[in-house]
């Protein structure tokens, strides 16, 4: 507790003095002007004043302006000042008390009301000073917390563009319904399509062509064909499943199931007879086989994992290509009863299948609009 | 002024209770003397505000050790100084050394009988 007191007096502050000693209040700094005080008050180093009891009537600065002055300075607006009067100055006071004056004593000072005003200073001083102190703490906490919030903000965000890319590479990979489901629940997903439609495709004499060109340039025109291949797939609203060296594999009908996949499967098959027709003008030929039945689609493993099919449809589909003809579609009798209504097929007669024993194939032709009287008019043909 | 209270009793034994006491009487002899001294050349100069300044410097010191009479003539000088009317300011004075006088002399007696 330090308290500063101001008078010109030796008499009158050591009579003060002594009588705040009495009280337990030591440490008083004792100064004879006001140009003292406030020159103490400025510096940064000056230890802090708890209370200020400041002479009125002073020769040259007097105790008002010394009040107004020292209320001007930032750490000292807290510091109550009692003013000490003379009985005939209280005309003063009310200046006093604009100048931010606090409290005042009549000289000589009757000790009770010395202390009790002292001590009513006091606590409200303490007071303040502890409501400051709460302030800044919640100020510093406040601070703090914009920061931690400013931070998760940035975290948020750079976990946002994380996601996002992750989203679209799975997206790449799987369908979206499948990836969706997978991000829910991760584990094996796999659901039973009691009805869709497989396709593959081989480019036919692949192998011996990429003992010929250097393994760069058979990348890129596999990366072409198979580029076409997808944009077909999707025009067609089909599943690519995957590549397998220089096959192709689609699905018509899965994850989203579809009334027409034998005929949207059909038409993608078509549409790559034709393509192929164009760009390489039977330098390049791809061979084609359709199966209809059910399959298991789903993602299994835990890592590069894949949509993928299983089940004996996809085996038969398989084997419609690798058993058909160059340049054409082959087909199950269980495709085509799906197609026969507005495709043109030719039966083609029964194959031995490993481990299907015979079946009934045909060969897509086309669709029966680009016909005339079942036959290709020679324009296309 | 013969006869009257010169000291107040009450406050000079509450002072004298202090450890300082004694100091704080010596402190008013020697504070009140150097203010006689301007309030001297203030009334040789007619000035009314040093008078005024220095009766209520005088006046507020004498309140502090019970200096009643001391107290009130520097109040009435004081206020001669106040409104400028200082043609009793002399006599006033003089009457005002005469009463310190006599101060200093009960405080020396005071002194002595310790």
């Amino acid at each position: 507790m330090k308290i500063l007191m101001v008078d010109d007096s030796p008499l009158q502050r050591l009579a003060l003095a002594s009588l705040l000693e009495v009280e337990g209040y030591t440490d008083v700094l004792q100064v004879e002007s006001p140009l003292e005080a406030l020159c103490y008050l400025r510096q940064e180093t000056a230890d802090s004043i708890d209370l200020i009891l400041m002479d009125l009537n002073m020769p040259g600065m007097n105790g008002i302006e010394a009040c107004r002055q020292i209320k001007t300075l930032p750490k000292c607006q807290d510091i109550p000042i009692i003013m000490v009067t003379s009985s005939d100055e209280m005309d003063d006071l009310k200046h006093a008390f604009a100048a931010g004056a606090m409290d005042y004593l009549t000289k000589p000072p009757n000790e009770a009301e010395l202390l009790a005003r002292l001590r009513s200073a006091l606590r409200l001083k303490q007071e303040t000073d502890r409501r400051k102190a709460r302030e800044q703490e919640l100020q510093r906490l406040n601070g703090r917390l914009e920061q931690v919030l400013t931070n998760l903000a940035e975290q948020h965000h750079m976990l946002q563009l994380e996601q996002e890319k992750s989203e679209r590479l799975l997206l790449n990979i799987l369908p979206s319904s499948v990836a969706q489901q997978l991000k829910q629940s991760p584990g094996v997903i796999a659901e039973r399509f009691e009805e869709v439609t497989v396709l593959f495709a081989d480019i036919v004499d692949f192998t011996p062509l990429s003992a010929s060109i250097p393994p760069e340039e058979l990348v890129n025109l596999l990366n072409d064909i198979f580029s076409l291949f997808d944009h077909l797939a999707e025009k067609h609203g089909l599943e690519k499943i995957k590549t397998i060296g220089d096959a192709y594999m689609a699905v018509g009908g899965l994850p989203m199931p579809m009334e027409n996949h034998a005929t949207a499967v059909a038409n993608m098959a078509l549409d790559i007879q034709c393509e192929m027709n164009r760009l390489f003008n039977g330098r390049l030929q791809v061979r084609i086989g359709l199966h209809t039945g059910p399959v298991v689609a789903g993602v299994i493993g835990k890592k590069k994992f894949i949509y993928d099919l299983w089940g004996d449809t996809v085996n038969t589909a398989s084997r419609m290509e690798s058993h058909g003809l160059t340049g054409n579609v082959q087909v199950t009798e269980a495709t085509y009863h799906h197609l026969k209504d507005h495709y043109l097929l030719e039966k083609r007669g029964t194959i031995q299948v490993k481990g299907k024993g015979n079946v009934v194939t045909y060969l897509l032709l086309g669709h029966r609009r680009d016909f005339v009287n079942d036959r290709l008019p020679t324009f296309l043909g | 002024m013969e006869g009257q209270i010169i000291l107040d009793s009450t406050v000079i034994t509450r002072i004298l209770q202090r450890q300082s006491g004694r100091h704080l009487l010596a402190l008013y002899v020697e504070e009140a003397g150097g203010m006689l001294q301007t309030l001297e050349t203030a009334v040789s100069h007619a000035n009314p505000q040093l008078i005024r300044e220095a009766a209520h410097s005088l006046k507020s010191s004498s309140a502090y050790v019970g200096a009643v009479h001391v107290n009130t003539l520097s109040a009435a000088l004081e206020q001669l100084g106040r409104q400028e009317q200082l043609e009793t300011a002399d006599l006033l004075f003089n009457q005002l050394c005469g009463e310190f006088e006599r101060v200093k002399e009960s405080i020396r007696q005071l002194e002595n009988q310790r």
